[in-house]
């Protein structure tokens, strides 16, 4: 057998001090018996651990009389209240970090000057925008009003003339130099779409024709080829002018739009679901200015929501059935003209139960997102 | 069946504040830990309690290790405070001076080596050495040896140069 190495000869001499039996190996006593060397190192290696214990021996600690061993109830005590500290300090740290959370978020949120919806059926609503961009961004209500109602007017005594007999042919049911008048304003309104608030206003405003003395024909039908969607319009615009007629038809709260022509007033919710052929939905609490169809898109349905510190909501909505022109595969159909003050106007897309909804605001679009999930049949 | 802490702190205290001991080097500060150690193994069922104390001062110990370089200065102020019952100065000098070498001794072996010579002092036997260490269990006398023999030579050049100088 060979020598004996460091380890074995390591633990023949531990297991000897243990008396624990000693190897299993018994060849190691055997060569032990035989070989002079490994008796002599494990003598040495014997010396060098009764050494070993005996330097550590000299370091203990020393340890005041009395005190050598306390009573095992000062470590229950010191547990008890290591874990008393321990709960109160965590739940305190758990506190002052929510309360940072809340006090962070809470900043952030006020310094992005988010809308805020404290009440699901009064929907106060806070606009991002200060009111003095948001005034700039629309004219004045009474402003509005005073417009259309000349529009509307003359629109009535334009309808009221084709039933005469004297229909116009399809496209051009009103001529010539109100017409062009009021397609100049319209061009004017469009051009200014570039220009300063105030100044689109002023256009708009010097534009509009006096409604007693020049009855202004609404321009319409810019898709004359489609006969379909002609005679739609001819049946929209012989229902009786109502007070939803009176509401701004030209200027929404998104500014001056070069589409507005292309839509058509609904006079009530019935008719706009019944064009649309299901239930709409619209934001509870805010009231509802107009319902509005388009006759090239039937099934298409947008609605203006005032909102409480201005600007309005609309909604654009048709079933998820509906045939779709590539205009609503884009995204939206009333929302294809960019706006002027496109910076602060903000579109989200959903889909609730079965119909495809666009909602547009001048406002934020987490406040839209906000918004919208709140909408409801 | 659940641990019976307190017949394991009866049993371990004194083997265990001496093996902290040697590592802090601080009667107060080493009693300190090994109830701290109790205090976290309170809440534990191991299956070998006095392995598991032992493993719990070991960390406790290296944690202080490092507290300790940043409070060198301030443990350095306590100690120099006599405490009510403290030995005679002329005592407490001597067994400082002694503590000092075998310290001094100590800190020439390698971490590992010096952790199983303290393991095998505290009455470990190989296969403990070998789980508390994650040493193989072939390794462990060959590293005690190796741990022995070290601190043994450490500690007479220590002693023989405390000698010459006088």
């Amino acid at each position: 057998m060979r020598h004996l190495d460091d380890g074995q000869i390591a633990e023949l001499i531990d297991s000897a001090d243990r008396r624990t039996g000693g190897p299993a190996d018994r060849g190691i006593e055997s060569h032990l018996s035989d070989c002079a060397a490994c008796r002599e190192r494990v003598e040495e290696a014997r010396q060098i651990a009764a050494r070993a214990r005996s330097i550590l021996a000299t370091a203990v600690p020393v340890a005041p009389a009395g005190t050598v061993v306390p009573p095992f109830d000062e470590i229950l005590h010191r547990a008890g209240q290591g874990r008393r500290g321990g709960k109160g300090g965590g739940s305190l740290r758990w506190l002052a970090w929510a309360a940072t959370l809340v006090v962070a978020g809470g900043l952030g949120w006020y310094a992005r000057g988010e809308l805020r919806v404290t009440s699901p059926r009064a929907a106060p609503v806070a606009v991002s925008q200060p009111a003095a961009e948001a005034d700039a961004i629309q004219p004045k209500d009474d402003e509005r009003r005073a417009n259309l109602r000349d529009t509307a007017a003359a629109r009535n005594e334009q309808v009221a003339r084709g039933a005469g007999g004297a229909v116009a042919p399809a496209g051009r049911l009103a001529e010539p130099a109100a017409p062009r008048l009021e397609a100049g304003a319209q061009r004017e309104g469009l051009a200014s779409r570039d220009r300063p608030a105030e100044e689109a206003k002023t256009a708009a405003a010097a534009a509009a024709p006096p409604a007693p003395s020049a009855p202004a024909p609404l321009p319409v039908a810019r898709r004359a080829a489609d006969s379909g969607a002609a005679a739609r319009e001819l049946r929209l615009r012989q229902a009786p002018v109502t007070e939803a007629e009176q509401t701004p038809l030209t200027l929404g709260a998104t500014g001056q739009r070069a589409d507005v022509l292309d839509r058509r007033i609904v006079t009530t919710r019935e008719e706009a679901e019944r064009v649309m052929g299901g239930r709409l939905v619209s934001l509870d609490g805010l009231p509802i200015d107009t319902y509005y169809v388009l006759p090239a898109e039937p099934g298409v349905i947008q609605t203006e929501q005032r909102l409480p510190r201005g600007g309005t909501l609309e909604l654009e909505q048709w079933r998820a059935n509906t045939p779709r022109s590539q205009v609503q595969q884009r995204g939206g159909l009333f929302f294809q003209q960019p706006m002027a003050d496109s910076a602060t106007v903000a579109a989200e897309s959903l889909q609730i139960d079965g119909l495809k909804i666009v909602g547009r605001a001048p406002i934020s679009a987490d406040s839209l997102r906000v918004l919208l999930r709140r909408l409801r049949r | 069946m659940p641990t019976d802490w307190a017949e394991v702190y009866r049993a371990t205290y004194a083997d265990l504040v001496r093996f902290l001991y040697r590592k802090v080097w601080e009667t107060d500060r080493a009693q300190d830990l090994a109830q701290e150690v109790f205090v976290r193994a309170l809440d534990h069922d191991p299956d070998n309690p006095r392995a598991f104390v032992f493993t719990v001062a070991a960390n406790l110990a290296r944690d202080e290790a490092r507290a300790a370089v940043r409070q060198r200065r301030h443990l350095l102020l306590i100690r120099g405070e006599p405490a009510p019952s403290a030995p005679a100065p002329d005592q407490e000098l001597e067994v400082k001076e002694r503590h000092r070498v075998v310290q001094r001794a100590l800190e020439q072996l390698t971490d590992r080596d010096r952790e199983v010579l303290l393991l095998w002092d505290a009455g470990f036997d190989y296969d403990e050495i070998a789980a508390q260490t994650g040493l193989a269990r072939g390794a462990v006398g060959t590293t005690l040896s190796r741990a022995r023999r070290r601190l043994v030579e450490a500690h007479a050049a220590m002693e023989g140069r405390d000698a010459a100088l006088g």
